[in-house]
Order: structure tokens, then C-alpha cells, then sequence
């Protein structure tokens, strides 16, 4: 400290002296161009000279020039460099515009230091601000449609609901396909935290608290982190203060959820008109089915819409307050956010709270500390389970027969028989008395020292925790019929998630003339544990008690599970002049998860890179700003095995006479080991017209082996089958960006568009001992996912019976199971992206993103109920009644209406059932959807500083606005390798808010 | 500077923790590593737990190995309403027979986990002797249970095909013990059932401890063997084995009379269970009871199945005045009246009841056949005469000898027996035609479709082992 005061007080005199030989001072204050924030430490020098000054924590700056100095040049890191002329005036206040290339070569790998980006890999980036204020919960969802190559579909509409991240295709059919999450150095375990409602690890992290988001596609980029990376690995990086004046950021925005779709099911009348008939078709006197249904010419029959009163439009409100700041030798930016969304169904929804303090010092010029700790509380209240349950809310309604009423008469409600349902549960009763919570309680905290031992090696240690509390609960009271047998049950479960991640890793630089070198040098080490215990209680005294001291113990359970394990890894990038790259990985890595025999494997990659728009013959081209080619190869792996997979194991056996029983549940496989991921990149980054034209194209190839697989066993054995590494499947695909400012005018006008298309294809190279097909499931040369069924050939105009394609290809109206289904379509879509415009004129800015999917089926297996010619006594979707089939000659594609009665052929024989599954119920779930658009507004300084603030901005968000598409089903947005049943789809959201900075 | 570097380094050495190979291991908790099940007495005597569990499944003491071999042969036909249920049985389609091969290898591996360790852990010699006597006399069972649903007899084969079944008695604790295996000869098979069942009966007690009936017993092991015996023809050894049997009994254990056979089916063990399997109601729902349960498919209950009526044919070969005759009840099925047991009362709960797979009736029966077979009348008379005299029924009179004595005894298996698992196999070991009810056409002892099928998937998989002929 004094030694630095020592230095200022020097500085200050020779500042002083050096003043004296002067003519011209020139002040002024640097801000940033986007925000209007003051940039400290901005070099400012005169041009051709070696007089310069920094500016202060203020942005402010001094500069006594010589006469003879012409202009004076402004450079900061991460922004473009100004020159200005010295002119008459002796102030100066610059505008700094940053520069978007420049701050996206570096990236914090996980291992301490910030490290020049690898240039020679595939990787894509999302900023915070690109995302900034969007009303999502997990900032997942805001990887959709940015970033080329990365798939990512809902898999439910509950607020804070489950998200699928594929990166590169699916390259897995029984271990897991999640990438590797890294929030600020500490890799995090990802899926669902609560079994109440769908939820997401992820949405601990405040989206807002996100400086950048990095997703790693190919092996070279992602190899560093060995056993984990098969499946790609996605970096969160959260803000950091910087030094200068405190800056308050302030939002507070407020909106509502609507539902997007609906099926339209039949009313009363409609339900008498198309069930009636239906009955009689089926041999039912036209007396017993009016009587069952009601008179098919009773329009004034009272009618109920059970999705209406399940559904409703949720509120949401978002509150969000940071300050972030600091001075030369501390940072910090310190968080809280407030989220309230109730979902787009009755009683469910979503509360959290997140705290945020990010802390950077400086010890010493050798030593910096860094903390970034985080606390999230969250409360879901959920509906059921996505799924065809009856209390499932896009399941049950729609089924429920119109003709019955919500309510009795006396105001209780219709149970029981009443219902005429054929598991009697009245499901908006369910929705208000049924208790389903889950709590949360997680962090992702970490704590690193960074120590310089020469100026080009430091020694980092890092050492992060993520930790995740569950609590659940779920009460069923004893006044819903189906829970009154037993009294009413209550269930809580406690869960506790604590995964221990440190490393310890030296990081050295050096430049040799033309020659750049880096090297890393590390080990890490990892353990998790997840342990539950739960408690079940019955027969409460009266509906009102749900506590568990209230109720007789039914069960109680509990669950451990956990793995650790262990890396040592190395990296080495070498460049020459700026121009060509080499880069090498190399990873050790070990798991418990991984047999004895075969517990550590090695991983790595290469790359290399020509940046040609470094030669000579480039040096002066007018079109060609940026041109680079690069190749990786590297293998990796995914660790995303059971825990215990390997193990031989003794489990529940039954149990006799009282006793419970043990038996063997697991043959050990001392071989069993991770899945290997081989991938080969070639890629060119491009830069044209002074980089107003950007982007890159990928062309990939990886192929997955190794894969877990079921070998059958002879059963004489006592086992049916044991778990081996074997399969292989190949994921090829190529990938465009295209990022262009199409408009910058002077006055003010810009328009820029961003636009990734992403072409995959998903086969399947090798199965189990050399079969061609395992069942139905996985054929070798096809996609992992398929849809294996038969081939609908419509309605026989002649009498409205269905038919459909036999093995020949002929009409058949008798299926055969063994040889009649063939595979149908995939899941996967041929390709996908996003195209995202933003256009500005002065301080109004409009940003829209269009997020899409093309050439991808959906098996709408609800339709197997609510689409079946009244085959079930399901409620049915209305178009049924117009379309389906009357008289001899129609052509339609809706059969007669006929109750569940076999239909019968020509010849007297039965044939096959309505809701037999086939393409009837596949469909194509292309779409285009208007993911976000947001409009926005910046009130003009002059205004804002008036009531002292920096800036004030207002703005209006919509998310999942508009949806173009043929598919008949609710969300075409469905999860990859799911039938449609019950998926809670997403919301509309409409939000409206406003950000203060000071 | 120096001292600094090696305190950071410390730091973040301890931050790091260490990555030598010991510590990559993680311990389950809900399950338990192989190695460590099989170290203490406690837990090797859980896996017999899961033997008894095994063998109360559906697929086999818990219904399809009572129900089928009646409705396979001539005892028991479908009703009109089930459900699909026997329906192939009842005709002897080809695939409808009894696959126990799925549901007892495990189990086999289970009881040889059993052998293969309970001398290497510590306890009284009693105990582990008693613990290895159920796991052998149990793997004998299984072993039993399967030779006679797939191969046939020693000495009765067809085109001489002598395939026994896949003999396992080494536990499988790693993949490569679960090898290929051809089809061992039926003789091979009964030869270590025999030597199973005979070290089972040095080593059990005539009652396990706390256990009754409901474990397998010195008695029952005898019971078991003479029954193996017969199956052998092995005529003196079956004598001596079930008067073993009869020496050993557990002291509850004796003869129902005329008053009390109807309601020892009611009773908690059965008053003449030489073995017999317990059920609970925590082991299973009403929805396992109506579904599957002995109760549910054979009687006519509220809320139940009745897939089984009584054939005329059984009804006929109950003589006037037998105890046994009153044991049915009638109701209305399709059109007409048919008559259903009353052995399998709903008396544990949930449509259960305990199964008795032993009773002391068979011990006397299968003595009366062995004496009979060696010319012994008097002895084989006596014994038909207690049990007949307990039946409500006359004594033998001394002039039926021969094979009329035998016709006799064969009887009174049937009637004895019916819904417990003996009719086709008591037709079978015999290599005669398996007789069936009216309208459904007898079947041949050389027709395929006696033995039952190996499962499909397993002969594709293994070249070693032969299907059966005709499949």
C-alpha cells in the first residue's frame, strides 16, 4: 500500500515536471459507447509518442500534451481503439465502442485463468446481454435458436420446467446426452430437483447474473474435460464488477402466461350428436344411447369446459437489483432477484429468490482472490408430472365428458360415479386440494487464488461447491374420493445434493519473437453424493390435517447415490506470427463410476488453424476482414453411467414370512467404462467488409462408441443381461452463422441480423454382438430415435371403416404385429436454427428471434383418445363430428363413429381397433415459432440525468409470440424421443418493465 | 518468494484433495456390493428369503403350477369368462404349457449363492447346516419342477430324447460363469436332485426354527425324495424315502379326518402341510389378488376371476360319500351350472390364502404306489385304507391287487389332488396318454406337445442347448 502511494506521489510529480515543459492540457472523460458507463484505466496517449496517461475510476483523464501532438489515441481492451484530433478545444469526451471480436477471444476454460480462446475449435457464444431481462428462469432456454448446432426443446411449460440441451445431435442411447454445465469454474449436475413439479437444476443461476454463455462442440475445444465431454460442454461465466464508479442496475418488469393452444373438444350437444350415433352404430338402441348421452338435439344442454376451468392467464413479475463496481484492486458485483410466475394452470407456480456477490482482489501484484458465491431459494408449485395421469392438466380435461358438471347443484363437487369417467377423479377438485410443493435451496459458490510466480506462470487454486436442498411435499386429503380409502396421504421427501469440485492448474505464457506458446498444467478432482430420505403418512382425522404428526406412518424410504472422480490434464497452444495455430490436449481421467479393470482412459485433441487473412496477400484486401480455416480432431468421453453400473450388487430381494429378502439384482462388470466420443471439425470463420459480415461454417463428424448396451445373457445363468460397451452410433452434421449489419446510417438507423442453420443426421452404426435391430427400438443404419408403427391408409370411402397398409403395401383392415410395422420417421429434425433481427433508430430498438425446426415427426399419442371416432368414451376434438365419415362414397379421413366394438370385416372377421397406433397419429412438427421479440426504448440522457439516473430504459417482451406450423398437437417444441400425452406445453408470455441504472 | 509458492501450492493442494486410485471408489448404500452380502450369516440367510419369495410367484406355486397341469390334462376346464387365461392349456395348443425357466434359474443361482458360502461365514454349525439344507432341498424343487416340464422320464422317452435341463451349481458372481451350457441327460438331473434332497435331509432339522411348515424341513425333504423316486420308478427307495418322511413330520403335522379336511384347507398351516408356502397381505395388493390369486381364478368370489371350473369328468371319480366331493360349490357359467373348488379360501387376505405345496396325504399315496409297484398289496392296502378311512370312504378291500390296486391309488391322487399340481405329471411319468375332458381330443404320450417348449430367445442364443422335437 504505501509502496503504491510512493508510486502515485512520483507519477504525480513527474506529471507535475513534465507539466512544466508543456503548453496544452487536454482533459476529458471516456464512457462506454452502449451503456454510458465511465471506463477506468482507458490508455490515452498521444499519437507517435511516448506521453500517455490512464484514465480514473471516474473515467476521467488529464493529459498535458506538446505542442508539436496532432491527435491522441484512445485504447482499452475489449473495445475499438479511437484516434482524435487535438484540436482548439482543451476537453475531450470519447465514446468507446466495444469491440464484440475482440472480447470474444478469451474465455475462462474452468481452470483458473482466462485463456486466449481456441481458435482451431467449434465453439458458440451467447452473451448476457442478448438475454438480458428476458422473462425466462433458466437461461438454457436462451441458447434456443443462438446457437448453431444446439438443440434445445421444452420439456415442459411449468415455469422453471425441465429443458433438453443437445449440442451436436444425440450421440448416447443409454447413458445420458447433457452437456457438461460449467457455472464459473464448478461443473454442476443438471436434471430435475423436484419430483413434485418439472424443474431445472439450472434455474439457480438468475439469467441477468450471466455475463456469457460458451457451448464447445467438438473434441478439440471440449477435450480438456476428458471422461465428461462426449456430450459437449456449455461455460457460464457470471458478471464481474469492474473498477470505477458503482454502477446500480435496477429492472422491475410485469406481464402475464397465457396458454399458446388448446384442443378443441366437443360441447354437450356435440358429444350427444357424435356419441349417439356411435353407439348405434355398435349395435346400441338409439333409446339407451340418448339416455347415456343425452338427445343429440338438445341444444340448450348445459355443457362444461374442463380445460377452461383448469386454465387460466398467470401473472408474472420480476424484480432485479445489482451493483457492481470497485477500485484498482478489488471488483465486485454483488445480485438480487425476485421471480413470482404463476403458471398457465390453475394453483401451479413458480417463486425464487437469488443472491449474487462476485468478488475480485487483488492481495498483492502476485496474488488475486476470487469468490463468487450464490444463494437461490425456490418454490414450485407444481401440477402433476408431464404424462397422461388424471391430474394431469393437459391430459384429463380434455377427456372428461362435457355433459357432466364441475359442480353439483348444492356446490360440492361431482365425484364418484357422478363423473361417468372411467377413474372417477374430478380434476379441478385435484388441482385446488391437492398439494404438490417442491423447495429448493441451492448454491454454486466458488473460491480461487490466482498466484503469479513469474510474469508468465501463475498457479491457480480453485475449489467450488454445488449444492442443491430439496424438499417436497405432497399432500392428497382424504375429501377427494380416490385418497379417502386410505385417510388421506402426505409424503415429504428430503433430498441433499453436495458435489465437491477443486483443481489446482498452472497456466504459462510465453512469447519467443513470432512464437507464442501456452501452456496449461492441472489436476482435479471431483466427488458428488445425493442422498434422500422420505416419509409417507395415512389416515388423517380430518382433510384440514396434512401435517405427518397427524397421520399414521405408512413408509418411510430412503436413496444414496454418488461418484467421485479424478482428472490430471495438459494443454499446449503454440502460434506463430499471429497466423498458424497449434493446439494439443491430453486428459487422464478416472471415475468410480467406471469398472475396476477399466477405471482411467485417456482423452485429448488437437487443432490447427491458418488464419489467412494474416498472410501478405491478404493484408490489403478490401472485402476480406477475417478468414480463418481450422481442422480438430479428439476423443472424449461421456461419464454419464449409472453410478454403481459396474458393481456387482445385492439388492431387495422380497420378502417371506416377515423377513425381507436380499438376491443378486446385478452382475459386476469389471470392463464397464465410459462411452467414447471421436470427432472431426473442419471450420472456417469469415469476416467480410470490415467484419459488417461474419459467421462461421462447421462441418462435423462424430462417432459415438463404446455405448452401453444390454448383451442378453443366458438365463440359466440367473441374469438376463449385463451392461457392456458396445454399440456405435455416427452424428454428422454441418453448421452456417451468418451475422450481418445490414443498415448503419448516419442518422441513426441500424439493423443487424444474426441467422444459424444447423443440418444433422443421426445413424446408428452398431448394436449388441453384431445384430442389425434390437426389437423395435434401434436398427443399425437408422436414427437412435425412430418411430416404429403401422401405416395408416385412411377411411374406406365405401363403408368409413379404417384401413391400413399391410407388409406388401396393400389395404388391410386385420394388422399383423409381427410384420405389418415398419419404421415411420425420426424425432429428430433435419435441420434447425434461428434467425434473429434486431433494429434500431436513435434510443428505440427492436430485437426479434424467430427459432425453428424442420423435418422433424411427433407421435400425438393423446389423439389415440380424444381422436378416435369415439372408440373410447373420451370427449372428443370437435372437427371429428363435421369430418368423419356418413355416407357410402365420403372421402374423409375420420372413420364412422363407432363405439369400442370391433369393426368388422367383409367376411364377418374383426379387425383391427381404431386407436391401434400408426401414422394416423404421426405427425410432421415443423414450425417456425416468433421466439422473443422485444421493444425497447432508452430515454434520452439529458432526461435521465435530470432525476440523476444514468439511463432509463423501458421495454416490452414477448416470448413464444407467434407459431407457424401444420402440427395438430398442442407444442411442436416437444422433448426428442417423447409420444404427446398430457406435455404441458409452453406459455405465451407478455411482459412489460423497466430498467434504471445509476 | 519461495515459501510463498509452496504455501500456495499447499493451499491448493489440500483445495484440490488427493487422486490416488483408493479414492475413486464409492460405496452403495441400498444395495450391497457382492463381496460384502456374502461375509456374514445375516446375509446369506436373507437370500433364502428371496427363494421362498420366488417360489410363492404366479407363474408358479402362487397359481400356473396348481392350475395347469389339471387344465393340461383332464381336472379343470376354462369358464366362460377367463379371459383369456388357459384357454391354449385347455386344448394343448403348441406354447401353452408351463415355463418355469425364467422364473427359476434365478432362483437356482440365488440357492447356489447359498451353498457356495454359508460355510465360509461365521455362526452355529446348526444354523448354517439348517440354511444350507433349504437352499439344497429348495434347488432340488426347482431343479424337479423343471426336468419334469421339459424332459421326459428316464426310461419313457420318445425317439430316445433324453435332454434334461441346464444344471447351474456354481453361483454366478461374474459374467464369465454365465457360460453357454448344453441341456444335461434327464439322468445327470435326477442324480444330483437325489443327492441334493439326501444331504438336505442330514442337514435340516424337523423344524427350522420359528419357522413351522412355512420352511423347508427334514421332513419334507423325504416327503420330496420318495416323490423323486417315483418319478424314477425306483420303487424300494421311494418307500423307504416317504416312510422317512412320515418318521421325521413336524409333530403338528397329521392326517385330516372326514370332519376336518374341508376346513384345514382354512387353517394356518394346513393340518397335513408337510411344506407349505405363507402369504401376506403386505406382500401383496387386492389388484395382485383378483388378478392372479388361487382364490380369485378358482372359485366364484365377489370381485374375482373364476377363469377354472371342476371337469364332469373329475366330479365322476369321486366315489359316493368322499369328504372330498363336498369340497366344490356350484354356479351358473355360460348357461349352466359348474361346480368349483373350496380349497383355496380367501383366509389370508387380499383374495390369499397359503399355498400347501407337501401335504402328508401325498407321502402316504406315494408309499401306498411304491408298494404296490414291488407287490407289497398288504402294506400298499394299508396305506390306501388310512387315508381312505380319513376320506369318508371304505377300507381296500384285500382282493384289489395289482394293477386294479394301482388304478385305485392313481384315483385317489386325483381327487386328492386336484388344483395342486399333480394330474398331468402324475399321467406323464407314467408315459401314458394325457386323457382329457370331453370334446377335447386326447393327447398322444409321442405328441410333441407333452414336453413343454425351451423359451425361444434362450435357444437362439445358445447353440449348446437343444430345443425340444416338434418345436
Amino acid at each position: 500500500m504505501k509502496r503504491k502511494l510512493l508510486a502515485f506521489l512520483l507519477l504525480g510529480l513527474f506529471a507535475i515536471t513534465s507539466a512544466m515543459a508543456q503548453d496544452k492540457t487536454i482533459t476529458g472523460r471516456v464512457v462506454g459507447a452502449d451503456d454510458g458507463l465511465p471506463l477506468p484505466g482507458v490508455s490515452v496517449r498521444v499519437k507517435g509518442g511516448t506521453i500517455g496517461t490512464t484514465t480514473n475510476g471516474d473515467g476521467n483523464f488529464s493529459l498535458s500534451v506538446p505542442s508539436g501532438a496532432k491527435q491522441i489515441v484512445f485504447t482499452y481492451i475489449g473495445y475499438i481503439s479511437q484516434e482524435m484530433m487535438i484540436g482548439t478545444s482543451g476537453t475531450m469526451n470519447i465514446r468507446l465502442v466495444s469491440d464484440s471480436q475482440q472480447i470474444a477471444e478469451v474465455v475462462v476454460t474452468g481452470y483458473g485463468v482466462a485463456q486466449k480462446r481456441d481458435v482451431g475449435s467449434a465453439s458458440v457464444r451467447v452473451t448476457g446481454k442478448q438475454i438480458e431481462n428476458l422473462p425466462i428462469q433458466s437461461f438454457d432456454r436462451a441458447l434456443q435458436g443462438r446457437a448453431a448446432g444446439v438443440q434445445v426443446t421444452s420439456q415442459s411449460g411449468q415455469p422453471g420446467g425441465a429443458i433438453n440441451v443437445r449440442v451436436r445431435g444425440v450421440g448416447s442411447i443409454n447413458a445420458g446426452n447433457d452437456p457438461l454445465y460449467i457455472v464459473d469454474g464448478v461443473q454442476i449436475k443438471t436434471g430435475a430437483i423436484s419430483g413434485q413439479a418439472s424443474t431445472n437444476t439450472l434455474a439457480s443461476i438468475n439469467p441477468n447474473d450471466i455475463e456469457n454463455i460458451e457451448v464447445l462442440k467438438d473434441a478439440a475445444a471440449s477435450s480438456i474435460y476428458g471422461a465428461a465431454a462426449a456430450n459437449g460442454v456449455v461455460l457460464i461465466t457470471t458478471k464481474k464488477g469492474k473498477s470505477g464508479a458503482t454502477v446500480v442496475n435496477f429492472s422491475a418488469q410485469q406481464g402475464v402466461m397465457q396458454n399458446i393452444s388448446r384442443y378443441d373438444v366437443m360441447n354437450a350437444q356435440q358429444y350427444a350428436q357424435f356419441k349417439v350415433p356411435g353407439y348405434v352404430n355398435a349395435g346400441v338402441s338409439q333409446a339407451t344411447a340418448v339416455a347415456l348421452f343425452g338427445d343429440p338435439d338438445n341444444s340448450t344442454a348445459p355443457s362444461t369446459n374442463w380445460f377452461d376451468a383448469i386454465a387460466r392467464e398467470g401473472k408474472s413479475r420480476i424484480y432485479d437489483l445489482s451493483f457492481s463496481g470497485g477500485d484498482a484492486k478489488t471488483s465486485f458485483f454483488v445480485s438480487g432477484s425476485y421471480t413470482d410466475q404463476d403458471a398457465q394452470v390453475i394453483e401451479a407456480f413458480y417463486k425464487r429468490g437469488t443472491f449474487r456477490g462476485n468478488i475480485g482482489h487483488k492481495v498483492n501484484e502476485k496474488l488475486n482472490i476470487n469468490a463468487n458465491i450464490s444463494m437461490t431459494a425456490s418454490k414450485v408449485f407444481g401440477t402433476t408430472a408431464d404424462g397422461a395421469f388424471v391430474n394431469g392438466p393437459f391430459y384429463y380435461p380434455f377427456t372428461l365428458r362435457p355433459d357432466v358438471p364441475i359442480y353439483q347443484p348444492d356446490g360440492t363437487y361431482t365425484q364418484g360415479a357422478a363423473l361417468k369417467a372411467s377413474f372417477p377423479y374430478n380434476i379441478v377438485q385435484g388441482a385446488k386440494e391437492e398439494v404438490r410443493i417442491g423447495n429448493a435451496l441451492q448454491t454454486v459458490s466458488n473460491f480461487s487464488a490466482t498466484y503469479k510466480v513469474t510474469p508468465s506462470l501463475s498457479i491457480t487454486g480453485f475449489s467450488g461447491i454445488d449444492f442443491v436442498d430439496t424438499r417436497d411435499d405432497n399432500q392428497r386429503p382424504a375429501s377427494i374420493p380416490a385418497f379417502a380409502a386410505n385417510g388421506g396421504t402426505s409424503s415429504v421427501v428430503n433430498t441433499r445434493n453436495l458435489d465437491w469440485n477443486s483443481n489446482v492448474a498452472a497456466n504459462w505464457n510465453k512469447k519467443f519473437g513470432f512464437h507464442t506458446v501456452a501452456a496449461l498444467v492441472g489436476g482435479e478432482y471431483k466427488e458428488q453424493n445425493v442422498e434422500s430420505a422420505s416419509a409417507t403418512g395415512q389416515a388423517f382425522p380430518n382433510p384440514f390435517f396434512r401435517s405427518l404428526q397427524n397421520a399414521t406412518p405408512l413408509s418411510i424410504a430412503g436413496f444414496f447415490t454418488g461418484y467421485k472422480k479424478a482428472g490430471l490434464f495438459s494443454k499446449v497452444n503454440y502460434d506463430y506470427k499471429d497466423k498458424y495455430y497449434l493446439s494439443g490436449t491430453i486428459r487422464y481421467d478416472g471415475s468410480s463410476r467406471f469398472g475396476a479393470e477399466k477405471r482411467y482412459g485417456l482423452f485429448g485433441g488437437i487443432s490447427g488453424t491458418w488464419r489467412i487473412s494474416g498472410e501478405d496477400f491478404l493484408a490489403d484486401n478490401k472485402v476480406i476482414s477475417d478468414l480463418k480455416l481450422r481442422a480438430s480432431y479428439g476423443v472424449v468421453g461421456n461419464d454419464q453411467i449409472a453410478d454403481f453400473a459396474s458393481r456387482a450388487l445385492f439388492g431387495a430381494g422380497g420378502s417371506y414370512l416377515g423377513s425381507n429378502g436380499i438376491r443378486p439384482t446385478q452382475l459386476g462388470n469389471a470392463n464397464l467404462s465410459w462411452e467414447e466420443a471421436a470427432t472431426t471439425n473442419v471450420g472456417i470463420d469469415y469476416g467480410f467488409l470490415g467484419n459488417r459480415i461474419t459467421g462461421s461454417i462447421d462441418v462435423y463428424r462424430r462417432i459415438n462408441s463404446n455405448l452401453l448396451l444390454s448383451r442378453p445373457l443366458v438365463s440359466d445363468s440367473g441374469f438376463g443381461s449385463i451392461n457392456e460397451n458396445v454399440g456405435k452410433v455416427q452424428n454428422e452434421g454441418i453448421e452456417f452463422s451468418l451475422n450481418t449489419i445490414n443498415l448503419d446510417t448516419k442518422s441513426g438507423i441500424k439493423w443487424s441480423s444474426d441467422f444459424n442453420i444447423s443440418f444433422q443426421r443421426n445413424k446408428v452404426l452398431a448394436l449388441t454382438g453384431g445384430q442389425d435391430r434390437i426389437g423395435t427400438s434401434y436398427f443399425v443404419g437408422e436414427p437412435i430415435d425412430l418411430i416404429y408403427t403401422y401405416g395408416w391408409a385412411g377411411v374406406n370411402p365405401a363403408d368409413g371403416r379404417p384401413m391400413w397398409y399391410d407388409v406388401n403395401g396393400h389395404y388391410t383392415y386385420n394388422l399383423i404385429a409381427a410384420t405389418d410395422q415398419k419404421i415411420q420417421g425420426t424425432r429428430y429434425p433435419k435441420f434447425f436454427g434461428g434467425l434473429n433481427n434486431t433494429v434500431s433508430y436513435k434510443s428505440i430498438s427492436l430485437d426479434f428471434l424467430f427459432q425453428y425446426q424442420y423435418g422433424n415427426k411427433s407421435f400425438v399419442s393423446f389423439f389415440q383418445n380424444i381422436w378416435n371416432s369415439g372408440y373410447s368414451d373420451d370427449n372428443q376434438i370437435v372437427s371429428q363430428l363435421a369430418e368423419q365419415w356418413i355416407a357410402p362414397g365420403q372421402i374423409t379421413a375420420v372413420p364412422r363413429a363407432l363405439r369400442q366394438t370391433p369393426h368388422l370385416n367383409n367376411s364377418g372377421a374383426l379387425s383391427s381397433a381404431i386407436t391401434t397406433g400408426s401414422t394416423r397419429y404421426l405427425f410432421d412438427a415443423s414450425y417456425i415459432r416468433l421466439k422473443n421479440i422485444t421493444l425497447s426504448y432508452n430515454l434520452p440522457a439529458s432526461i435521465a440525468s435530470k432525476v440523476k439516473l444514468r439511463n432509463i430504459r423501458v421495454f416490452a417482451t414477448g416470448i413464444n409470440v407467434l407459431t407457424f406450423t401444420k402440427y395438430p398437437g398442442l407444442d411442436p417444441e416437444a422433448p426428442i424421443g417423447v409420444n404427446e400425452i398430457g406435455n404441458n406445453p409452453q406459455a405465451r408470455t407478455y411482459t412489460g418493465g423497466l430498467q434504471i441504472g445509476l | 518468494m519461495y515459501k510463498k509458492i509452496l504455501a500456495v501450492s499447499m493451499v491448493t493442494l489440500v483445495l484440490a484433495g488427493t487422486s490416488c486410485k483408493d479414492t475413486l471408489v464409492v460405496e452403495p448404500k441400498q444395495s450391497l456390493d457382492a463381496a460384502a452380502a456374502l461375509t456374514d450369516f445375516a446375509s446369506v440367510n436373507a437370500i433364502s428369503v428371496s427363494l421362498y419369495s420366488r417360489a410363492q410367484s404366479f407363474n408358479y406355486y402362487g397359481q400356473r403350477m396348481l392350475i395347469a397341469p389339471d387344465v393340461l390334462a383332464d381336472n379343470y376346464t376354462i369358464t366362460a369368462n377367463s379371459g383369456g387365461r388357459y384357454v391354449g392349456e385347455r386344448i394343448n395348443a403348441p406354447n401353452s404349457h408351463i415355463d418355469l425357466w425364467g422364473t427359476l434359474y434365478p432362483a437356482i443361482n440365488e440357492a447356489n449363492f447359498i451353498i457356495a458360502n454359508v460355510d465360509k461365514v461365521s455362526a452355529p454349525q446348526a444354523d448354517k447346516d439348517a440354511l444350507k439344507g433349504q437352499a439344497l432341498f429348495m434347488r432340488a424343487m426347482f431343479n424337479h419342477d423343471m426336468v419334469k416340464i421339459y424332459s421326459y422320464e428316464p426310461g419313457f422317452e420318445v425317439n430316445g430324447f433324453g435332454e434334461g435341463i441346464v444344471l447351474r451349481t456354481v453361483p454366478t458372481d461374474d459374467v464369465t460363469k454365465a457360460d453357454f451350457k448344453p441341456r444335461s441327460k434327464t439322468a445327470e438331473v435326477y442324480a444330483l436332485i437325489e443327492s441334493d434332497l439326501k444331504q438336505a435331509t442330514t442337514l435340516l432339522p424337523v423344524t427350522v426354527t420359528g419357522a413351522s411348515v412355512f420352511r423347508a424341513s427334514k421332513g419334507a425333504a423325504f416327503a420330496l425324495l420318495s416323490r423323486v423316486y417315483l418319478f424314477q420308478r425306483k420303487w424300494a427307495e421311494a418307500e423307504q424315502a416317504a416312510t422317512d418322511a412320515i418318521t421325521n413330520k413336524q409333530s403338528g403335522t397329521s392326517l385330516a379326518t372326514a370332519a376336518t379336511y374341508i376346513a384345514s384347507f382354512a387353517s394356518v398351516p394346513n393340518r397335513e402341510s408337510m411344506f407349505e408356502l405363507d402369504y401376506r397381505t403386505e406382500q401383496f395388493s387386492t389388484v395382485d389378488g383378483i388378478n392372479n390369486s388361487m382364490n380369485s381364478l378358482t372359485q366364484k368370489t365377489t370381485g374375482g376371476v373364476f377363469a377354472v371350473k371342476a371337469t364332469t369328468e373329475l366330479l365322476n371319480s369321486f366315489e359316493t360319500g368322499d369328504v372330498r366331493r363336498t369340497a366344490f360349490d356350484q354356479t351358473l357359467d355360460g348357461g349352466s351350472m359348474v361346480s368349483y373348488s373350496l380349497k383355496f379360501p380367501a383366509h389370508k387376505g387380499n383374495y390369499f390364502n397359503n399355498i400347501p405345496v407337501i401335504r402328508l396325504s401325498e407321502v402316504y399315496l406315494n408309499r401306498a404306489e411304491a408298494r404296490a409297484q414291488q407287490s407289497k398289496s398288504t402294506l400298499a392296502q394299508e396305506d390306501l385304507t388310512t387315508l381312505r378311512t380319513n376320506r369318508g370312504l371304505a377300507a381296500v378291500p384285500s382282493s384289489t391287487t395289482g394293477t386294479a390296486l394301482l388304478d385305485l391309488i392313481f384315483n385317489e391322487r386325483r381327487v386328492e389332488f386336484n388344483l395342486e399340481g399333480h394330474r398331468f405329471f402324475d399321467i406323464k411319468r407314467r408315459g401314458l396318454n394325457i386323457t382329457k375332458p370331453a370334446g377335447v381330443p386326447t393327447l398322444l404320450y409321442t405328441d410333441f406337445k407333452v414336453l413343454a417348449p425351451l423359451p425361444a430367445a434362450q435357444v437362439l442364443l445358445n447353440p449348446l442347448i437343444k430345443q425340444n422335437p416338434g418345436y
